[in-house]
This record gives structure tokens, C-alpha cells and sequence, in this order.
């Protein structure tokens, strides 16, 4: 070993040692380093080592490609985990660790390595090693390497090659192609360019007139000028915004067997288009995605940035360890363009991520999970809500200091004023006849109200007869009243007015043939509440209940209201019987009157009887209680009738913990490293934090710090945009040239790791990172800078000598060809035959017949559907994506599984493509359209081909191709040869 | 992925064109079709039998899934203890014996349920796996694990493995074909057939069988009435001379030629297609036999024939669904046994007796595998009448090419309750149909988003007691 090197390892051990002793927290640190001494480091460097390469590290290293068992003997963290058996070495027990016992073929069952044992020498070698307590420096050895991988390098900005004459980009990209002797290609044509950089940009084809006015122009500034309109137009964030819903999964659906729709889902999607096309710093654009509630809580409009996590699919199976990896790999994956999800089960194979690593990523999400909320985005009307729910909270508890405020006490007059107008209309229903079965006398009186002064019965039942016609009665009312006449002053005929209702039932007969028909109740009130007798008891159908109208003290009479079952209409010569049954002996009825009506049921139908007699109290003759009375029962009507004017919160599908509005704090669950991802075996707890090959960055975060929710994303938030980490900008200058080219400068665009391609052109990305990252992190300005390169603008025609050299065009002698996307197919066949309908946002589009399924997955029927029906033939970003349904429209153009992360989509070429491009009723439909687009304002054949040469290719066609397509079309129609246009390739792909 | 090159003579096949209605003339020939550089490591060799890594035993698969959990204990793993001790409380429940009454059949005397007449004549064909388990009970997550390995939506399913492992047999048909139950997709819907992160020409086509239009977009349709057949013919040789022109200009664009080729192979499936598609040529004894026209046995008996003529022409994968999603019409048999399971059982057995029986007598178990799968299996318990899901222990069948006849390989417990013996989960079943196609399953990878992915994840042994 070289001296230096054996100095970094030390050094980086005793800087790790360190960092352990800072973030020391309680239970085993399961993966961190521990420094060694020299002496310890010579002995295994010397002895050890040795022995493990030659006997071990083919089945157990990472560079062997194997741990078998699930061990690992090429790191210190290796065998301290263990396999399945677990640890491996107990340092200073040579007989207590597995591994010596496995060497020395002590048990039948491990015996290792399996086929030929060790000499004596090297198992006395491993034994004293354990013995001396296992000196062990390798744990840092992969990291150690970490910067001399070029994602991982220090970002740092390189010189333009040449005298910084012309453009960057091309100074970078031609160097390139002049250490191959190979020369760019001239500028692609004018009308070339238009539709390169419309498709490009907005997802569309340049109309006939804007290539005609871009063409035409003698405006040196014409192409900048071009690139600044479609900057500007919010179908750049169409555009754009689908790029990143593609590294999201975004989908409509929630995917797996019940397959129910997400109605809010759509809100990510436009806060994505929206963040794009307001050209949002990317730092920000970052934070608000992973942490916007904690970040920034006063927008909360925000809270759509949290779909994030949420726009893939529901993961139903396994633990929350299952939950949070799909946070960890989305994250990761999206904004460093890192595989840190490879060290789930073990530290990763090829990347300098550790198994602990990664456990303090996904303790980052500890406090997290995916929810449905609702917010009121306005703070006044949340402000609003808030007071009405919790003054209407201080009424249920009877809250007299909450209650007794003038505020309240205004609340209460306002409400005391609308009772004449919100208080139902009664109206009376005098009965014709009135029996007693038992033959008592009846009398009715002038106001409607029924007498019976005097009864030798026991029990009774009293019947009233009222004739038709009765119109719309919704409610019934029966008051029982107190009468000087009765005993005890009434209302009933017992001992101290006391009565017992049994059952009130309400007959109806629309003619006098009829035999009746009984009207039900679907609920009852009275104003004197009583829990052993509620009035519900006079319809319960059971006469041996009744209702007593509680304790008759002070107050005598009671009043009970019944909301008919439905509305009551009596036509004249029908009538309505009601029977009042009364099976309680000696508690017979002795005054009442009943009245009807037509308004449904409201909080005005009854007051209780205490706030009654508040209301009877004049306003400044009130006691305290007598407020108390009337705000217990008037808040809550009064918070019910101000919330509803309230607009409906806004519902969104995210991942978070508890929101801002919710005014609660969640704290972070301890996550715990897993043995191989076995939820059943943990090793011991998890820090948070971010990756340690990063070295630049704090790879933990402080204990102190970890104790919050918020904090743990705001920790990652800040990791991710810190302008020292060389993953973030390297990602997304890399994702935006993806996009332009067809190829990223590495073409693994969600793996910078070793497993991925390594850069075409290292200098350039480092270049626009820092250029990207240094002037304001906007996205805009990077594409202006991008497409404005010659590079970016030059013809993708053949060179067959650069063809011989670079065959794959790596170093962009020319520029890529590129086949059109399944939604900018769809969206530029719907712009050519004038059918798009540019309407953005709101929820998904179903460009599908949806019928109900036989489970919560409905059925869909893409060939149903109406293209021409309002509002179905909107740009394709905003269809509704339906996972287990998907369109087999855009499936034969590689719309992907909306289940998977889609870092670069694929281009097949099948024959199942070709008949869907030839004959599926979309494309048939919009060839129809088109042609009568055409037809309508050009009467020649010629003319109408050229015209569908221009909408369609951009160009006008050649004279031969002129007269194939007019032959055709008059043979054919216009339509026909329309089909045969969305068919070309020429159509599909984009120079 | 195109392997196959046509040697029709240019002149006889631009009239076979013409005569099948399609309709185009004069394109170039040949193996076109790129592969859009995301193939696996190599392909298939002649010399090993068209398999990837070791001669392949078998070059296509006939893959019939019962979805919803059907029941083995009720079925092919007969359980005498669980019959004599019917009604019994054990561990928490009521053990529940099968109401159908068991024989033993063939000559190797397997025991199976009066429920599946016809398939117990065929016995001496299969090799049983009867200690199938799986780490999950719910219908969406078991299926998606039966179909791609894998207990999250998005993966690849088997067909589209074989498909980007193996590509076509033949240029005018897809490689993989589902053929879905005729009254609605089983769980998960499309998702249990999806092609994952693998490109869309491993997509399996959904087939409606019993439909006017069983490939939706093979033909235009009526509501368009510029698209004739006429128009067609003149239009795809239209298309071909302007395309060519466009290429012409860029001859090192492969795509180009692979997009004007794809025109005539999509031509050449309009014509294959229906052929394939019509059932009618069939004897009608055959189509009897199949259970066709019987109300009961139409829809499976008419995809499992469609299913044997496809593989007859040259299509790699073809699966053939039994029961859609929800709680009826499917295996999902909680509410009965007797009436449920038996309902679902008479639709599929006489087709399946059938296939099994058309197979052999063709010589297609040469080359050939058929399999019986669902996703899990069901408890011993009862639930009231019928049985609740139970991962610990299902039956999976498996005939033809490769695998030993009158075979069981596992043993479930005393009470079909748990795998026991000889325990085989999903990994080990992928594992062992790759293995018989000729690939050794840790071989066939992706990578995608930083892994190389297996349909068998970082699972899976070769079950070689079955292997003849």
C-alpha cells in the first residue's frame, strides 16, 4: 500500500470517527465508521487481507459480484452485519464469530469456503485477528474513491475552449469533434428549424403562417425572436411539464386491483405546467416538491408540490420500509439522477452508497405519508372556517367564557332578527270531527286547538278528521297546551298535568273511497329534550313506549315537530286522519293543537324551550343564562350558515405529515437499517440524512434538528439545492438536453452512477451546470442557451465519412432526428385538422367512455369515444392517465406504463403501430376533419394537397408528390390522402 | 424484434398481398424491424434450439390463468384428512372438506375432484406443482407477482419477457397475445399484462376473441367510409413511394426503413389475422369438443382453440384468462364452493380437457408448454359456504415440452392449509419456464432506472424435479 494512501484512509477514518462521536446517538450505530490504529491497520493490511482477497471476495465482495448468504467480507460494515446467520466476527471472541467457525469447519452446516479448507496458518491468521479485537480500516474504502467519479467530482465551472469566440456550447461540442477531424453540419433550413424548435418546444407544429412568417423574415433576430414568442406561451409548459411527469409516474388512477380514480390528482400536473411556464428558479422548484409545507406555509396553494410523491401509483404491498423506498427511489432518481434505491437490501454493488445511506434517506421520510387533504387556499376564508368551527366548538361545551362576549352576544341578535323571516310558516288544521274512543267529550276550538276537559277513561285514543285540501305540508307540529280548565293546570289530564303520547299516526285518504294510506315521519324534535322519553318514541310503531314531554315544572306546555316522510298533499274530498294513541294509564291528553307546514326542515322549525324563554326576556333585561341559552343554540345554526357560504376547500393527493392548517407538529418515527431489506430484521437505527459520497455536504443531520418532521425534508431539501452538489445541476442541464437532442450528454438520464453511461461531453455538462446553477436556475434560459447553439440548429443530414467515425452521433455532428411522442402525435394531428382545443388545466380529461366495473375499477372504452363532444380534444397533458386502463392509442406510440419511471421513452417501430396509425378511428376521424378544413376554403384539388402539404409537413410538395396526392385524392378524397400525410414519416419524426 | 426473414419470392408474394385484401406491392423485403437497442444479451441460438443460453426444450407457451384464487383443495390436491375431519374447530376455524367427491385417475392414479371431469382424463400429461405459496393474499398484488415477478405495478409480465428475450416466431403475428375473459379484465386489468420498462413491441396485443373486431385497428372501421379497401391498396403503395423518398435522403436512418417495413408486416398481419382468427375452419367436431356453441363453455372453449391456432402460427406467448375482476364470475369463490367454484369450473374444463387432448394428437407438446396458474390459493377453513384467500399454498399445473408427465412435485399440509413439501413460489415457477424456453432466468435482464431487473427480481430456483 502507498504511504499517501494508507494516509487518506486514515485520515478519512479519523474524520469519520469524529463525525461518529458528534452524531452519537443511543443504540447500535449500525454502519459508521470506527477509527483503527496503525498497528491494527498494518496487522490486517498485511496478514489479513491477504486471505480474505484469495479465499473469500469471489462469493462475498461487491467486486465479486456475490454475498452470498448475504455477506459481505470486502468492508468493515461487511461483517459486522453478518448475512443471514448475522455478524460474522465478534471482535476479541474468535469463538464466538461465525466466520472463524465456518473456516475451521467446526459445524457441518458452514463449512467455508466449501471446498477446500484453509491452511492452518491462515485460520490462525483470522483467529488473532479477531482476537485482537478485528482491526478493520476498509470501511471507508469505497467512498474514499468516491470524487474520482465524475458525477461526484466538485462541480467546477471549466474554460470555454477557444478565445471564447461564438457561442459555448459549440466552442465545447466542435473541440470535440475536431480532435476526430470531424466538421458540424451546416445550419438546417429555415422551415427545418420551425418546426424543429416548435415541436421541440411547445409539442406542436408551427402553423403554415408562422413558418411562412419565419421563413420570409430578413430580421437578424428572427430565431431568437421565434424562441422568445414560444418561451412565452403557456404551451411551453405543456410541453415541458409532461417531461417531468414522466420521471414522476404521474397518473390519474391509483393503479393495482381497485383501481379508483384520484380526483385531485390533476393539481400536481398543473402546478408542474405552471412552475415550468412561470419559469420557477429550479432550487425552488425542488423544495417546493419535497418540503413546500414546511418551506414555505404560508402558500397554500403550495400544498399541490407535495403530489410529488403521490403521482405514482399506491403501494399496497408489504411494510412502510416498502412505502418510504418508493419516496427514496422518486427523489433520488428525479433530482440526482442517483440509484441510491440499490441499497435498499445491501450497500449498493457498484456506487459508493451505503445500506446506511440509504436507511438515512428513507429516515427522512419517516414522518410522511400519502393523503388526501382539503385547504382553504384563502386565508381569510380558512380564517373564517376556523372561527365559525371553533365558536361553534365553544357552544357544544356550553363554554360560558368563549360565549358570553359582546362579539357573541352580536352573533346572537343578528340571528334573533332573521327568526321572522326563517321561521316557518304555520299554519293550523282545523279538524272537522274529533272522537274519543272512549266517548269523551271533544271540543274544538276557534284557533284550532283541541279540548278535553275531562275523561273517565284509563287510556284513549283521540281521532281528528281533517278535510282536504291540505297542499305541500312538509312538516307537522303538535303543540300540547295548558289549559286553567285541566288539573294541575295541564296539559294533560294526570296528576299535575301530567300526559303520555304512545303514538301519533297520521292517515291519509285522497278520496272518500280510499282506503288510507299512512304517513311516515322521518324525524321528530320536541323543545324540551328528554333522554328516557324522546318524542321519537310517538312513531317507533310500538304503543307500549310513549312520549311524556320530560318533567312538566314551571313551564307546562311542549311543543313537538315531525318532518314528513314526504311532502303531504290532501286534494278536496280527501281528508287526513289523525290518531293520537295514548296507552299509559291515567296520563291522558287534555289541550293541544296541531298545525302544518309547507317549508322543509330547519333549525328554525322548533326552538328549545330555554331559548324560548330567553327570547321572551327583552334584550337588556337578559341574564347571563339567558344568553348562554340563546348562543348554545344559535352559534351553531349561525356557523353552519356562514361555513356553507364559504367556497368548497381545495382537495389534494399528496404525501406530507401533518399540513400548516392543521395547526398540528408531526414527529419523525425511528426508521431502522434493515437486514437485507427484511422488514422482520432490524439492525438498528437509522440517522437521518442524505449520501456520504457527497462529501461536500453534512451527510446527517443533527440529532437536535432531527426531532422535527419539517426539519428532516428541509434537510433534504437544502442537501439537494445546495449549490455544492455536483449531482442537482449535473441532473437537470443533463434532463433538459435529453429533451432537446434526443440524448442526454449521458444517456443514462436517472444514473450517474457507474452502472450508467459516462458523458459524451464531460466539460460542456460541468459547463451548463454551473452556468445554470450561477444565473438564476432558470430553465428558460438554459433551453434559449441550448437551442441558440449551432450545434442545436444544424441539419440532421448524412455524412457518410462522419458516419464511418461516430456513427451514433455521440459527439452531434449533426443533429438527432427524432420521432414524435404519443402526445405530440395526438396533439399535432388534433392542431392540423383544427380540432385542438387549447383549454389548460383542471381535472383529467377522460378520452374514454367510462362505465362502472364489476369492482371499484371501472370499465373504459377508448373507441367510444366522442372526439368531436366539448372538451375531449384538449392537448394530451391533460388526459386523464387511467393505469390499468391504459389507451392502446398511445401504448403503440410508447406512452409507457404509467407505473414506472420513464427517465427516457422508448421509440418502437411495430407492425401493431402501423395499423393503429392507419386505422384507429382517431386518426381516421381527424383526416376527415382536416380535409373539410381544407375543402372548405380551397376548391382545387392541387391546391387542397398543397395546402395539406403545409399544414402537415410544413412545406409545400413537389411537383411529382403533387400529382401522386391529387391523383389520389381524386380517387380517393381528400381524406384519404390526409390519412396517408399522418402516416409519413416525414409526419412523425422531426429534423 | 424481428428474427425471422421471409424467402417468398417477391412476385408470388406481392399476389398474396393482393389476394388477402390487404393490399400492397413491391416493398422491400426483409429483417427490418430495428431493435431499438435495449435487447437482451444475445439471441436466440439455432444451435440450442432457438434458446438464449442452453438448448430450449420449449418454443412457445400456452399460459391459462383462473383468476381470482382458485381453490386446490377443491380441485387437484385432495386432502383425506381435511375430508374426514370436515366441520372440525381447528386453529381458529372450521376446517371445511371439499363437497366434491375425489378418484384417483390414469396411471398414475392422481387424485382429482369431481369439479374437473375432462382435465382428470388427461392426468398422465401434467406434472403438478402442489406446494406453490406466495407472501401474499390480495387478488391485485398475488396477480401482479403470477404475472411479473413482482408485488408493484409497473413490471413486466412474463410474455413480454419471452418477447424481448426471445422476439417472434413469425413476422405476421404478435409475439404475445392475451386473450382476456369476454365479459371483463381480471385484476389489476391491463396491468397484469403490461411490458413495464421493456419497449412497446413487447406489449402484449389484447385480443377480444369472441369480438367482430378481435384486434381493434387491424381494419378500419364502417364509420369511415373513405377507407376502403381500394383506397387501402393505393394509399400503403402511396405511403411506401413517399416514404422511401423521405429515406432516401437519410439511407443511415434504420428507423425509416423499419417504419416503411412496418406497413407491410402490419399488412401481412391484416391478412394472416383473420385466417387465425376464424374458428370456422375448424372441423365441427373440434369446435364441439371444445365446448363451442354450448352456452356455458363458448368463451373459453372458443380463446382456448384461438389459443392453439395462434401458437400454431407462430406466436410466442398466448395467455387465456378465466374470470374477471370483482366478486363473481371468477375463482374468488368466498360465497361458495359448491355453486361458485363449480359455476367457474364447468366454463373452463371441458376447453381445457380439450386443448390438452388437441395438443398432443397435433405433436405441439414437442415443442410446446401449457400451464395451469392463478394467483393463490384458498384457505382450509371454511367462510360460511366457500373459502378466503390463502397465500401459503396453491396448485399450478404445467404440460407438454420439458416436464415430466403423470408428475407431482410438493406436498401441501394434512390440510392443503400450507406448502410443505417441495415448497415452489412464483420466482421458481418464472425460473423454471425460462429455463425450458432456453434462458436461464438470472441472465435475461434489463436495466432500468440502475438495476439490471429479472422477471425473478434477485429470486428464484429452477425447479428440476419436474423437468423430463
Amino acid at each position: 500500500m502507498h504511504a499517501s494512501t494508507r494516509l487518506r484512509l486514515r485520515f478519512t477514518s479519523l474524520l469519520a470517527a469524529a463525525w461518529v462521536l458528534l452524531s452519537l446517538t443511543t443504540g447500535p450505530a449500525a454502519d459508521e465508521p470506527k477509527p483503527v490504529d496503525a498497528a491494527g491497520v498494518e496487522f490486517f493490511e498485511k496478514n489479513v487481507r491477504p486471505v480474505l482477497v484469495k479465499h473469500c471476495y469471489s462469493c462475498h465482495s461487491h467486486a465479486g459480484g456475490k454475498m452470498r448468504g448475504g455477506l459481505a467480507l470486502d468492508s468493515r460494515s461487511g461483517w459486522e452485519k453478518g448475512g443471514d446467520s448475522g455478524p460474522a466476527v465478534v471482535p476479541g471472541k474468535p469463538d464466538k464469530s461465525l466466520l472463524i467457525q465456518a473456516v475451521k469447519h467446526a459445524s457441518a452446516d458452514t463449512k467455508m469456503p466449501p471446498k477446500e479448507k484453509l491452511s492452518a496458518a491462515e485460520i490462525d491468521t483470522l483467529t488473532e485477528w479477531v482476537r485482537r479485537g478485528a482491526p478493520d480500516p476498509r470501511v471507508l474504502a469505497k467512498s474514499a474513491g468516491a470524487e474520482e467519479w465524475w458525477s461526484l467530482k466538485p462541480l467546477v465551472k471549466p474554460e470555454v475552449p477557444g478565445k471564447n469566440l461564438g457561442h459555448p456550447i459549440d466552442a465545447f461540442v466542435h473541440a470535440k469533434l475536431r480532435e476526430k477531424q470531424l466538421t458540424p453540419s451546416p445550419e438546417a433550413d429555415r422551415r427545418t428549424l420551425v418546426r424543429r424548435v416548435t415541436f421541440d418546444l411547445h409539442g406542436l407544429p408551427p402553423t403554415p403562417e408562422e413558418v411562412e412568417a419565419f421563413v420570409s423574415s430578413r430580421d437578424p433576430q428572427a430565431y431568437e425572436k421565434l424562441i422568445d414568442r414560444l418561451l412565452a406561451s403557456p404551451r411551453y409548459g405543456e410541453r415541458w411539464g409532461r417531461h417531468w411527469l414522466d420521471v414522476v409516474r404521474y397518473g390519474d388512477s391509483r393503479g393495482n386491483e381497485h383501481d379508483g380514480f384520484r380526483e385531485s390528482m390533476w393539481r400536481y400536473r398543473d402546478y408542474v405546467i405552471d412552475a415550468v411556464n412561470t419559469d420557477k428558479p429550479y432550487d425552488r422548484f425542488v423544495k417546493e416538491q419535497i418540503a413546500a409545507d414546511a418551506l414555505f406555509p404560508e402558500d397554500a396553494a403550495l400544498t399541490a408540490a407535495l403530489g410529488f410523491l403521490a403521482a405514482g401509483p399506491d403501494v399496497l404491498s408489504g411494510s412502510d420500509d416498502t412505502i418510504r423506498d418508493e419516496f427514496v427511489t422518486t427523489t433520488m432518481s428525479a433530482f440526482a439522477s442517483t440509484t441510491a434505491h440499490c441499497a435498499h437490501c445491501h450497500d449498493h454493488k457498484f456506487d459508493p452508497i451505503s445500506q446506511a445511506d440509504y436507511y438515512a434517506l428513507q429516515a427522512v421520510f419517516a414522518g410522511v405519508q400519502r393523503r388526501d387533504v382539503t385547504i382553504d387556499l384563502d386565508p381569510t376564508v380558512r380564517a373564517t372556517r376556523a372561527k365559525w368551527t371553533a365558536l361553534k366548538a365553544a357552544a357544544g361545551k356550553g363554554d360560558r367564557g368563549a360565549l358570553l362576549t359582546p362579539e357573541v352576544k352580536e352573533v346572537v341578535a343578528g340571528w334573533e332578527k332573521s327568526l321572522a323571516d326563517k321561521s316557518p310558516r304555520w299554519q293550523a288544521i282545523h279538524p272537522k270531527s274529533a272522537t274519543a274512543t272512549s266517548g269523551a267529550a271533544i271540543e274544538v276550538r276557534r284557533d284550532g286547538s283541541v279540548l278535553v276537559a275531562k275523561s273517565a277513561a284509563d287510556t284513549d285514543m283521540y281521532t281528528l278528521t281533517i278535510p282536504g285540501p291540505i297542499a305541500d305540508a312538509r312538516l307537522l307540529r303538535l303543540e300540547l297546551l295548558p289549559d286553567p280548565a285541566l288539573p294541575g293546570g295541564g296539559p294533560g289530564l294526570g296528576g299535575g298535568g301530567v300526559f303520555a303520547l304512545s303514538e301519533l299516526e297520521v292517515v291519509q285518504f285522497t278520496s272518500e273511497k280510499d282506503k288510507g294510506s299512512k304517513v311516515g315521519f322521518k324525524s321528530s324534535q320536541s323543545d324540551v329534550a328528554s333522554k328516557d322519553t324522546p318524542v321519537s318514541r310517538v312513531h317507533d310503531g310500538k304503543e307500549d313506549t310513549a312520549w311524556t314531554g320530560g318533567e312538566l315544572k314551571s313551564r307546562k306546555a311542549r311543543t313537538a315537530v315531525f318532518e314528513l316522510g314526504k311532502p303531504l298533499t290532501v286534494p278536496a274530498g280527501g281528508r287526513l286522519e289523525i290518531v293520537l294513541k295514548q296507552r299509559q294509564s291515567g296520563k291522558l291528553i287534555g289541550c293541544f293543537r296541531l298545525s302544518v307546514s309547507d317549508q322543509a326542515l330547519s333549525p328554525y322549525a322548533l326552538l328549545p324551550a330555554a331559548v324560548a324563554e330567553a327570547l321572551a326576556v327583552p334584550a337588556e333585561k337578559r341574564s347571563d343564562d339567558n344568553w348562554l341559552s340563546l348562543a348554545v343554540h344559535a352559534l351553531p345554526v349561525v356557523a353552519d350558515e356562514e361555513v356553507k357560504r364559504l367556497p368548497l376547500p381545495t382537495s389534494f393527493h399528496v404525501v406530507a405529515g401533518s399540513l400548516p392548517h392543521e395547526g398540528k407538529v408531526s414527529a419523525p418515527r425511528t426508521i431502522n437499517i434493515l437486514r437485507r431489506g427484511n422488514a422482520g430484521k432490524p439492525i438498528g437505527p437509522a440517522k437521518p440524512g442524505a449520501l456520504s459520497c457527497v462529501t461536500a455536504l453534512k451527510p446527517r443531520l443533527e440529532p437536535e434538528r432531527a426531532k422535527s418532521e419539517a426539519a428532516l425534508r428541509i434537510y433534504l431539501a437544502d442537501w439537494l439545492c445546495d449549490r455544492n452538489n455536483p449531482l442537482t445541476w449535473r441532473s437537470i442541464v443533463n434532463r433538459v438536453w435529453h429533451h432537446h437532442f434526443g440524448r442526454g450528454i449521458v444517456d443514462t438520464v436517472n444514473d450517474f452512477g457507474r452502472m450508467g453511461g459516462l458523458p459524451s461531453h464531460p466539460e460542456l455538462l460541468d459547463w451548463l451546470a454551473c452556468e445554470f446553477r450561477d444565473n438564476g436556475m432558470s430553465l428558460k434560459k438554459l433551453h434559449r442557451l441550448i437551442v441558440t447553439s449551432a450545434t442545436y440548429r444544424q441539419a440532421a443530414s448524412p455524412n457518410a465519412a462522419a458516419q464511418k467515425v461516430d456513427a451514433d452521433n455521440r459527439l452531434l455532428w449533426r443533429m438527432n432526428r427524432t420521432r414524435l411522442d404519443a402526445e405530440s402525435y395526438r396533439d399535432a394531428v388534433l392542431a392540423v385538422s383544427g380540432r385542438l382545443d387549447l383549454t389548460p388545466g383542471g381535472p383529467g380529461v377522460l378520452q374514454f367512455e367510462v362505465k362502472p366495473g364489476f369492482n371499484t375499477t371501472k370499465l373504459a372504452n377508448y373507441e367510444a369515444v366522442n372526439w368531436d363532444a366539448p372538451g375531449v380534444a384538449r392537448r394530451s397533458v391533460y388526459r386523464f392517465i387511467f393505469r390499468t386502463r391504459p389507451d392502446p392509442f398511445m401504448s403503440a406510440l410508447d406512452f409507457p406504463d404509467a407505473s414506472q419511471y420513464v427517465p427516457v421513452r422508448p421509440t418502437s417501430v411495430t407492425p401493431l403501430q402501423a395499423l393503429v396509425l392507419f386505422n384507429n378511428p382517431f386518426v381516421l376521424h381527424h383526416s376527415d376533419h382536416l380535409a373539410r378544413r381544407i375543402a372548405k376554403d380551397e376548391p382545387d384539388a392541387g391546391a387542397q394537397v398543397t395546402r395539406a402539404f403545409r399544414l402537415t409537413l410544413q412545406r409545400a410538395p413537389t411537383s411529382e408528390e403533387s400529382a401522386d396526392f391529387t391523383e389520389y385524392a381524386k380517387k380517393h378524397g381528400l381524406a384519404a390522402a390526409c390519412r396517408l400525410l399522418l402516416n409519413s414519416n416525414e409526419f412523425l419524426f422531426v429534423e | 424484434m424481428s428474427r425471422t426473414t421471409s424467402a417468398t419470392p417477391l412476385a408470388s408474394r406481392r399476389e398474396f398481398l393482393w389476394q388477402c385484401g390487404g393490399g400492397l406491392a413491391g416493398l422491400a423485403l426483409g429483417d427490418l424491424l430495428v431493435r431499438d437497442g435495449l435487447a437482451a444479451e444475445g439471441s436466440p441460438r439455432p444451435e440450442l434450439n432457438g434458446g438464449l443460453h442452453h438448448p430450449a426444450k420449449v418454443k412457445r407457451v400456452i399460459q391459462l390463468f383462473m383468476n381470482g384464487g382458485a381453490s386446490h383443495m377443491d380441485t387437484f390436491d385432495y386432502r383425506p384428512e381435511l375430508q374426514r375431519r370436515s366441520g372440525e374447530k381447528v386453529g381458529g376455524g372450521t376446517l371445511f372438506g371439499s363437497p366434491f367427491t375425489f378418484k384417483q385417475h390414469g396411471q398414475c392414479g392422481r387424485w382429482v375432484s369431481s369439479a374437473f371431469p375432462h382435465q382428470a382424463r388427461h392426468v398422465d400429461d401434467l406434472t403438478f406443482l402442489r406446494a406453490m405459496h406466495t407472501d401474499n393474499s390480495v387478488h391485485g398484488l398475488s396477480s401482479y407477482m403470477m404475472n411479473t415477478g413482482f408485488a408493484l405495478a409497473g413490471y413486466p409480465c412474463m410474455g413480454s419477457w419471452v418477447s424481448f428475450g426471445l422476439g417472434r416466431l413469425s413476422e405476421n403475428l404478435p409475439a404475445f397475445v392475451v386473450l382476456p375473459d369476454k365479459v371483463g379484465m381480471p385484476y389489476n386489468g391491463e396491468g397484469n399484462f403490461s411490458s413495464g420498462f421493456l419497449s412497446a413491441q413487447h406489449q402484449a396485443a389484447v385480443v377480444r376473441a369472441g369480438d367482430k373486431t378481435p384486434i381493434p385497428d387491424l381494419f378500419a372501421d364502417g364509420r369511415h367510409p373513405f377507407a376502403t379497401k381500394e383506397a387501402d391498396r393505393d394509399g400503403l403503395d402511396l405511403l411506401r413511394k413517399f416514404n422511401q423518398t423521405h429515406r432516401d435522403r437519410d439511407p443511415s436512418d434504420t428507423r425509416l426503413d423499419a417504419r416503411i417495413a412496418s406497413y407491410e408486416l402490419a399488412a401481412r398481419m391484416q391478412c394472416s389475422a383473420p385466417e387465425a382468427f376464424d374458428l370456422t375452419r375448424e372441423s365441427d367436431k373440434l369446435q364441439r369438443a371444445y365446448g363451442i356453441g354450448d352456452r356455458v363453455t363458448d368463451d373459453v372453449g372458443r380463446r382456448c382453440l384461438l389459443a392453439r391456432r395462434l401458437i400454431e402460427r407462430g406466436v410466442r406467448f398466448v395467455q387465456v384468462w378465466s374470470g374477471h375482476d370483482g366478486a363473481s364470475n371468477n375463482w374468488d369463490n368466498h360465497g361458495s364452493i359448491a355453486t361458485g367454484l363449480k359455476a367457474q369450473a364447468d366454463k373452463v374444463d371441458q376447453p381445457i380437457g380439450a386443448l390438452i387432448a388437441d395438443l398432443k394428437a397435433r405433436g405441439l407438446f414437442a415443442d410446446t408448454l401449457l400451464m395451469w396458474c392463478t394467483e393463490f390459493g384458498r384457505t382450509a377453513h371454511s367462510q360460511g359456504t366457500g373459502r378466503d384467500h390463502n397465500g401459503n399454498c396453491f396448485t399450478v399445473w404445467l404440460a407438454g415440452a420439458g416436464v415430466k408427465p403423470g408428475h407431482a412435485h410438493g406436498q401441501s399440509d394434512e390440510f392443503g392449509a400450507k406448502a410443505a413439501e417441495g415448497r415452489t413460489d412464483h420466482h421458481d415457477f418464472h425460473a423454471t419456464v425460462l429455463h425450458l424456453l432456453g434462458t436461464d432466468h438470472t441472465k435475461l435482464t434489463f436495466r432500468h432506472n440502475g438495476i439490471d431487473r429479472r422477471l425473478t427480481d434477485v429470486h428464484g430456483t429452477v425447479i428440476r424435479e419436474i423437468l423430463s
